[in-house]
């Protein structure tokens, strides 16, 4: 009955050879590197989904600490203005202290340049009031005096006279 | 009319040349050939319908012990086609794939996710690379077949046969004409059985050369050439290729190696006792003799009884677990001969045009035999390999 359904022994068998043939050749160059292939990429995708989920957490975290870093910059920088104003503050304290205390000073010089100078006219008027008086004294007497005599005496007188003017001056 | 993708002019031009290959081919097949009583357009000459071995592929040449046929030809074809394109795309693997690779991938993927859906996981991996090569094969093997080097027209061997009886019917083809039968014979003589129904056949001798008619007063029975008879030379020229689905032995291999597969797996995913107890299941006989020892008659018989219908039932599991073989074989094998014979009874009637869609339609029936040979062998497989009702 076999035979008449064309069922052959060796032709059966050359076919389950066959199949073993191409179920060998296909494991080898199509099933296994394919699976392999596959369950890379299912790892990768995997691992990148992953690396996603943690540089996301990595980057919130990063985040917090700019916000924090900003919020201690800004106080520091409040704090370097206001440091800086004080500084200011005490700088312009210091300069008007200064040029008030130069502004005596130049106050005082001048005073004692105007008193020196005022002596010094007096002195100076004194001695042409002195030279005077003697030139009017020959002049009324008319008779040369003893110049060196009249000088000490008129000075003297002078002296008397001039500090009785101070005092009134004064 | 735009939304056709071509213009109407387009369209028009292609169904004049449709239509003008389809009368083309009316009046040049063998329909055109009937109706007109002779054959008017000769360069469409299809080779005549005939099947030079049913069951299995025609011999090409003997290599020892084995007889190359050209449907083992035709199957050593496809499997170097298969690994061959298999190589190409799985050469330069890259995790971001080039075309071929990705088409690969993809296709296999989709039948791994079939395979996994089915069997489960872990069942499903160890199951897939049998499952796919039973569908591969088969799709490719049917799918091959289409091209034109397949099928008659294409032959390197002419052989000059002594025919068999049975053979010869075959070969000598029966042309009813005129309301009666005649053999046209090549050259020479033919001894011819004539079989007029009596039961006593009456041989004839006829000229090989020329139209051999009935003789008077003999019933038109079927002709056979006699086996005894120097009937001379019939000329063979089978094809060079061959569908391998339309041999049985290929059939038959590939169903015996997909039963082998679920039996191993069921016998290694539920253990050997387990998966023998299931067909011979002797158990509860057992139990029933021992019981008529112990004198308990009445429980004794009906354990008997029921023992002898598990031993039944576990034969005819078994019995049918062999008729899967026989029913995969003759479904595959069916399919497959018939859309051949399908294409060729087309092409022979209408050439050209009229194969057209059943060349569609082979296409089709090749996806699903393949799918339809893998899915039930996933299914024997996953039913092989379930535990069903914990016994022990």
């Amino acid at each position: 009955m076999l035979d008449k359904l064309g069922i052959d022994l060796p032709q059966l068998l050359a076919f389950v050879i066959n199949f073993f043939l191409l179920f060998g050749l296909l494991t080898l160059v199509l099933y296994r590197p394919i699976t392999r292939m596959l369950d890379q990429r299912a790892a990768k995708i995997k691992e990148s989904l992953d690396q996603a989920e943690v540089m996301k957490q990595e980057m919130a975290r990063a985040e917090e600490t700019v916000k924090a870093q900003i919020e201690t910059g800004r106080r520091e920088g409040q704090a370097i203005v206001a440091q800086a104003s004080q500084a200011a503050e005490r700088l312009k304290e210091e300069a008007r202290a200064e040029a008030r205390k130069e502004a005596e000073s130049l106050v005082a010089k001048a005073r004692t340049e105007m008193a020196v100078e005022r002596e010094e006219s007096f002195n100076q008027l004194r001695r042409e009031f002195a030279d005077l008086a003697i030139l009017a004294a020959e002049k009324v007497i008319d008779q040369s005096l003893d110049k060196k005599a009249h000088e000490k005496l008129i000075d003297k007188v002078l002296q008397e006279g001039l500090s009785s003017r101070k005092g009134e001056l004064n | 009319m735009a939304s056709l993708g071509c213009s109407t002019r387009l369209l028009v031009i292609i169904a004049t040349v449709v239509l003008i290959l389809f009368l083309v081919g009316l009046v040049g097949g063998a329909i055109g050939e009937g109706l007109l009583g002779k054959r008017v357009i000769g360069l469409l000459d299809v080779p005549p319908l005939e099947v030079h071995s049913f069951f299995k592929g025609d011999v090409l040449f003997e290599a020892g012990p084995l007889a190359i046929s050209n449907t083992l030809l035709a199957s050593w074809v496809t499997i170097l086609v298969v690994v061959g394109i298999a190589f190409a795309a799985t050469r330069k693997m890259k995790v971001i794939p080039a075309r071929l690779q990705g088409l690969f991938e993809a296709a296999l993927e989709l039948l791994l996710s079939f395979v996994e859906s089915v069997a489960g996981h872990k069942n499903g991996r160890k199951f897939f690379p049998v499952i796919a090569t039973i569908f591969i094969f088969v799709m490719f093997n049917a799918y091959l077949a289409l091209l034109p080097v397949y099928g008659p027209g294409i032959y390197v061997v002419e052989e000059e046969e002594i025919v068999s009886p049975a053979y010869g019917t075959a070969v000598l083809a029966v042309h009813p004409e005129e309301g009666h039968h005649s053999v046209k014979v090549e050259e020479g003589e033919v001894i011819l059985r004539i079989d007029d129904g009596s039961g006593i056949p009456v041989e004839v001798t006829a000229p090989k050369t020329g139209e051999f008619e009935y003789p008077e007063g003999l019933n038109e029975g079927p002709i056979e050439v006699a086996a005894d008879a120097p009937v001379g030379e019939v000329i063979s020229r089978p094809p060079l290729l061959r569908s391998a689905s339309t041999d049985i032995n290929m059939t038959l291999a590939l169903a015996l190696m997909a039963v082998l597969f679920i039996e191993v797996w069921g016998l290694t995913g539920k253990g050997f006792r387990n998966y023998i107890g299931e067909y011979v299941n002797v158990k509860e006989l057992i139990r029933g003799i021992k019981l008529f020892f112990k004198g308990r008659v009445v429980d004794a018989l009906m354990a008997t009884v029921t023992g002898v219908i598990n031993v039944i039932i576990g034969g005819l599991e078994a019995f049918s677990h062999m008729m899967r073989a026989v029913s995969f074989a003759f479904r595959l094998f069916g399919n497959m001969t018939a859309g051949e014979i399908l294409v060729l009874s087309a092409t022979f009637l209408i050439p050209w045009i009229m194969a057209v869609p059943f060349y569609g339609l082979e296409l089709l029936i090749g996806f699903i035999q393949a799918l339809i040979f893998g899915g039930l062998t996933l299914v024997f497989g996953s039913i092989a390999v379930a535990h069903e009702g914990e016994e022990h």
